[in-house]
């Protein structure tokens, strides 16, 4: 079965070892801009959440490319670029609904998350289980729409608490 | 056998879609050009001199016959009998079991006089790219300041040209951007040195042979290459000669499978007029995401297999000297409704904007930042009442059941920040 | 590569700011962080220099394997002349701003001068500007960084920042950042404050390039499972520092009551467990498994629903065991406000138990306190005294002064009452059964403190030959070393080896809990080489890092000597030797400092530096670690 990355916003504590570990994988440097995966954080509300793409099978990105740039990769089922045709148009930036396209500041280019060739860095180093790379069963998928709706129902609890 | 009119996206994406749903079916593609498929997304980069030329191609001559596809190129289909379901190449005929019509769209030319001079273009195939590109002078008028004109602009800018844009309504882009939006852009085109011209009229193209200058309401500017961008045209001639309802837009009418009022025929792509998303209105949405998957509805729909068309989306993503302008959905200039609202933000060099009717999100702008709009175009695209997800704006974080895309998942926006402000 | 990050040399009184290289001869001498500010402090200060005055200099650095993969390199150091104790000012603060700080290009900031009015310094991707702080000059510590992040519409913006105790020059304010990543300790933050600098906001997107990444990530995964397969790091990870307050509370190794007591006997409702019902869920700084920091909701009381992370070992010490206080919410809020205010829990803490015990003594009265019952366990009177003191209002205002000039403000013989080593408050622990500990506090460059040298350990009782182990490298020992933590015998190297341990982590911009602070079997110099190099490419052995320690402690010392320190000043208060622990088990009860044998102690502790019996530098000594030529102002 494929696996995908499974997140969970309440195990992460925000530190994006996962951000520096994914830009030395990938570019041999440091720089979060760089990263694949992103933590996005509510620092006056102590949420952080682990954003990255999510290999969609109908994905927004691969549909709104205007050169056909964006293709599923067979063995791993990964949406990656065809870098010989994207225009750095970021029409797929702006059609994901996670933010999970990345425009790399240095090359010029879009990036995203290619489970780096079946051995997720991110997963690979993330001692909290907030990422982890698991078979792509229903109850995976169940488990982060049930994280999803457990965010929203303690944001809502903070606000009810005043939290301003 | 299927035959198929027209090599532009919608038509290859159908064919594509039914030889991977039927490995022997004859699938035969006719085209005018002789192309093989091209984008003409990347035009404007071929014509900055970024791109060479072959990056246009998406396809290779050869790609058909590997995938089985029959080609016609560079023959006019001149009539379709569909008693008869033939096809017309002058003389010839061909029959078909099903056809789909992906006749798309071409340039409009305004009735002005000296239009018809040489060195005035428009920039819709690489032909056109590579005839101005032979004629690059020293001065290029861009009349009309769609997307496609703002990106022609530039890229004539890039190479060196001295350029007008030229608007006949008070602010360039005027069907995606409102009056803000649009004034960031034209900024930072005229601090590159782009000179924009709103609100001003084209009346004349002055020449003998060759364009030497152009008149306007307001002035003379003399100029070497005129390039014409005022919007496209449906190519709907054929369909409406063989008795395929075209509607009050101009577009070929079809139903939610692509099919035409005639049975087995059916269409897609920029020749058809089809639902908006967002609002559920007729429009026509001359996108490439848009006849893509419409070229996949109608491959499905003519073997047989059912599949629905959800409706078409409006996005505009713009790189602007480094700048993302994004615009989707409806803007609130000139919108009728009486209940439509705006919120605006800048935060630092970011500025957004969101139209908003009847507690629903129908539109959003944004100039600097691309990434938070994905999270706000879902929120438009499932027509969720803004009211109801506002304590999730407030927190800025919008968990989605996002069932359409098979995973839940949570979306980040700075973007939707604005909207607490409500 | 790693080590092109500048320095910027910032003049807030003529705006002009210049950037340069940093050699690779300074950085082998120096590395970075903690040990170039200490070259810098050196070679940019006059003798005597007004430290809320615009010669004094701020320096603020990220230490040379920032932002890197080195298990957590996320520390910024922040140096200067210290405004509470004249002396060596420093501190060391974690967070995401180093990093950010290195992604934008610079290693070192020298700010010098003092801003006609509040300004903030704009930092990005090689750039730096000086802005108007009119916007957040007045402004809480997180109100200053969502201020600044929306303005320049981004995110991402990292900032370290004063709160209105900076703004105040409360001598003991912080700089912070995000929520509670805290500078405290020597006033850094009125050093700020003095020079009109209300915050500085980095962002950036340059590359550091990793000179062997794949060694590096294999070595990092390697050093991260080395460091939070040890217990101490999963209970560090579940309850944060607080498990040490629990674990040295039970034994009676807790200062109470400003050192009346040595246990704190009705801390039923404050036990680490107990906080555990308002957290949820961990958080920590830049690549670290650790995540010793808990997110928190305040229960009750006024600020009832307030975020806050933390609390601290220290933040119990302040808000509980020192005033005599027995309440969760008092902690967290006081926890909450001190961040918030930008101030020292420690400091706050011990001033306020101090003006108890005055209070007690009838030292001070009503009418000093503005009406205000000052007694012990009053819990009111902390929150209130906390708003106080940042606002400089009433007794606050002689309290924000720190131990001294407010003993002096107050006289009488208040100063008998304070605990204190050059001018900086003591932490909450109680060092009377621990020669090891207390010979640390008395000697530590920036005055009291249990970061620059304090063999934490110790209280392990372990076995001989693990310590000899632990301690015969990378430069040999064959003294004694007991694994007894009241004994004195071989106490002194302990307390050496872990001074060049700390600098070395300061110098690399590594936190101390990934180094031998409470983990006996973490890493130490032989891994920092590897890191070093896999990192950086910089080929340093492990006694060439140990040597760099050396030489930078000791320029740390050469400012102490030449603002006037003296041996006496490396010296406890008298209740440390008079007067005896009551509570606490039996080998803890009933314990003073033996004069004769701490003073054995810091003569020992000289000579390992290669000190004289003055505590001052042997020529031999200057000329061995090369620093018989400064202030060389080589950069």
């Amino acid at each position: 079965m494929r696996k995908m990355l499974v997140t969970d916003y309440e195990k992460c504590t925000g530190c994006r070892l996962c951000e520096l570990v994914c830009s030395v994988k990938h570019e041999g440097v440091s720089n979060p801009a760089r990263s694949r995966i992103n933590v996005t954080k509510w620092e006056t509300k102590g949420i952080m959440v682990p954003m990255v793409c999510s290999q969609c099978e109908d994905a927004p990105c691969m549909a709104v490319c205007p050169t056909n740039a964006r293709i599923r990769e067979s063995e791993l089922g990964t949406v990656t670029v065809n870098y010989d045709r994207c225009i750095g148009c970021k029409t797929c930036v702006v059609a994901c609904p996670f933010g999970a396209i990345n425009f790399d500041p240095i090359d010029h280019k879009v990036i995203s998350c290619d489970l780096c060739e079946g051995d997720p860095q991110c997963a690979r180093f993330c001692e909290t289980g907030a990422i982890r790379y698991a078979e792509a069963s229903d109850a995976n998928k169940m488990r982060q729409r049930e994280a999803a709706e457990k965010l929203y129902e303690s944001l809502q609890k903070l606000d009810g608490a005043g939290v301003s | 056998m299927v035959v198929i009119l027209g090599n532009g996206v919608a038509g290859n994406t159908a064919a594509s879609t039914i030889r991977h749903l039927d490995s022997r079916i004859e699938i035969t593609l006719i085209s005018a050009e002789t192309y093989p498929e091209y984008t003409a997304c990347a035009l404007p980069h071929y014509l900055a001199g970024e791109f060479e030329r072959q990056r246009l191609f998406l396809k290779s001559e050869e790609d058909y016959p590997a995938e089985g596809i029959k080609t016609i190129f560079g023959r006019t289909v001149s009539g379709i009998d569909p008693e008869k379901k033939q096809v017309l190449l002058g003389d010839e005929s061909l029959s078909y079991d099903k056809l789909i019509m992906a006749t798309g769209s071409r340039p409009l030319v305004p009735p002005i006089p000296g239009v018809d001079l040489e060195g005035v273009f428009s920039l819709k195939s690489p032909g056109d790219a590579d005839r101005i590109l032979e004629g690059l002078g020293q001065t290029a008028v861009v009349v009309g300041s769609g997307p496609i004109g703002v990106e022609t602009a530039i890229s004539l800018k890039k190479q060196g040209d001295q350029v007008y844009l030229i608007e006949l309504l008070e602010r360039i882009m005027p069907k995606i951007f409102d009056e803000e939006a649009a004034s960031l852009v034209a900024a930072i085109l005229e601090e590159k040195g782009i000179r924009v011209l709103t609100a001003e009229k084209l009346v004349q193209i002055n020449g003998q042979e060759r364009v030497e200058g152009i008149v306007t309401d307001k002035q003379q500017i003399e100029c070497d290459q005129v390039i014409m961008s005022v919007g496209v045209r449906s190519n709907v001639e054929l369909a409406r000669e063989a008795g395929i309802e075209v509607g009050s837009l101009g577009g070929i009418v079809v139903s939610r499978r692509m099919e035409t009022s005639l049975e087995g025929i059916f269409a897609c792509g920029d020749c058809v007029q089809s639902r908006d998303m967002a609002n559920g209105q007729e429009m026509l949405s001359p996108l490439w995401h848009n006849a893509k998957r419409q070229g996949i509805i109608a491959g499905y729909n003519c073997l047989g297999i059912d599949k629905i068309y959800p409706g078409s989306e409006s996005i505009t993503s713009l790189d602007v000297y480094g700048t993302q302008a994004v615009s989707f959905g409806s803007i609130a200039a000139g919108n009728e409704a009486e209940d439509v609202e705006v919120i605006e933000k800048y935060s630092g060099d970011n500025y957004y904007r969101l139209v908003i009717s009847k507690g629903h999100l129908i539109g959003a702008q944004s100039i600097g930042n691309a990434q938070d709009m994905g999270a706000l175009l879902y929120v438009l695209l499932k027509r969720e009442n803004l009211d109801k997800i506002k304590s999730m704006i407030e927190q800025r974080i919008t968990p989605l059941n996002l069932r359409h895309h098979r995973v839940g998942r949570y979306i980040t926006p700075s973007a939707i920040e604005a909207a607490g402000e409500r | 590569m790693a080590l092109n990050r500048k320095i910027a040399y910032i003049d807030l009184s003529s705006g002009k700011v210049e950037t340069k290289p940093i050699s690779m001869e300074m950085r082998k001498k120096y590395l970075g962080g903690r040990g170039l500010d200490a070259y810098l402090l050196y070679n940019n200060t006059k003798a005597g220099v007004d430290p809320l005055g615009p010669d004094n200099v701020c320096l603020v650095s990220a230490g040379i394997l920032v932002g890197t993969l080195a298990s957590a390199t996320a520390r910024t150091h922040i140096a200067g002349k210290s405004p509470l104790t004249g002396y060596f000012g420093s501190t060391n603060m974690g967070g995401f701003f180093a990093p950010e700080m290195r992604w934008a290009g610079f290693d070192h900031l020298v700010i010098r001068g003092k801003a006609e009015k509040p300004v903030y310094l704009w930092i990005h991707n090689g750039e730096i500007e000086i802005r108007d702080a009119k916007d957040i000059w007045g402004k809480g510590v997180r109100d200053t960084q969502s201020i600044i992040r929306e303005e320049m519409g981004d995110r991402e913006i990292k900032v370290m920042t004063i709160g209105i105790a900076g703004e105040n020059l409360v001598r003991y304010a912080n700089v912070m950042t995000e929520i509670k990543n805290s500078g405290g300790r020597t006033g850094m933050g009125a050093l700020l404050g003095s020079k009109n600098l209300k915050a500085i906001a980095v962002r950036g997107t340059l590359d550091i390039k990793i000179e062997h990444p794949v060694e590096a990530l294999e070595y990092n995964k390697q050093i991260i499972s080395q460091i939070t397969s040890a217990k101490v790091s999963q209970e560090q990870g579940r309850l944060g520092t607080l498990f040490i307050w629990g674990a040295t509370n039970s034994q009676g190794l807790v200062r109470t009551r400003n050192f009346q007591l040595n246990q704190m006997e009705d801390s039923d409702g404050i036990e680490p467990e107990t906080f555990e019902d308002s957290a949820f869920g961990m958080t920590g700084c830049f690549g670290c498994q650790v995540h010793c920091r808990a997110k928190y909701i305040i229960p009750d009381g006024d600020y009832k629903g307030t975020y806050d992370e933390g609390p601290e070992y220290t933040s119990i010490g302040a808000f509980a065991a020192e005033p005599g206080c027995t309440d969760l919410t008092t902690i967290l809020t006081g926890n909450h406000l001190v961040n918030d205010y930008g101030m020292d829990t420690l400091e706050i803490g011990s001033m306020i138990a101090w003006a108890m015990e005055l209070y007690e003594k009838g030292i001070l009265t009503d009418k000093d306190t503005d009406g205000l019952d000052l007694s012990f366990g009053n819990e009111k009177a902390v929150i209130e005294m906390i708003h106080r003191i940042a606002h400089r209002e009433g007794l606050g205002d002689i309290l924000a002064e720190g131990p001294l000039r407010a003993a002096e403000k107050i006289g009488k013989d208040s100063i008998r009452y304070q605990v204190h080593v050059k001018g900086m408050s003591n932490l909450h622990s109680d060092e009377r059964p621990t020669p090891a500990l207390a010979l640390g506090i008395a000697t530590a460059s920036r005055g009291s403190d249990h970061l620059r040298s304090r063999p934490a350990i110790d209280l392990y009782h372990l076995p001989e030959a693990v310590l000899r182990q632990i301690y015969s490298q990378p430069v040999a020992y064959e003294g004694p070393l007991t694994s007894d933590y009241t004994d004195y015998e071989g106490k002194s190297w302990q307390v050496f080896w872990q001074e060049m341990c700390y600098m070395a982590v300061d110098c690399l911009g590594i936190c101390k809990y990934h180094t031998i602070f409470l983990g006996p079997n973490f890493p130490n110099f032989e891994e920092w080489s590897k890191l070093l190099y896999y990192n950086t490419g910089l080929e340093l052995t492990p006694l060439e890092i140990w040597t760099i320690a050396e030489r930078t402690n000791d320029l740390e010392r050469m400012f102490n000597l030449r603002e006037g320190l003296a041996r006496s000043d490396d010296w406890l208060v008298d209740a440390y030797f008079d007067e005896p622990t009551k509570l606490g088990i039996p080998l803890i009860r009933d314990r003073v400092i033996d004069r004769d044998k701490f003073k054995q102690m810091i003569d020992e502790f000289y000579a390992f530096h290669g000190w004289d019996e003055q505590g001052k530098l042997k020529p031999e000594t200057l000329k061995r670690l090369g620093l018989d030529k400064e202030p060389s102002h080589l950069l």
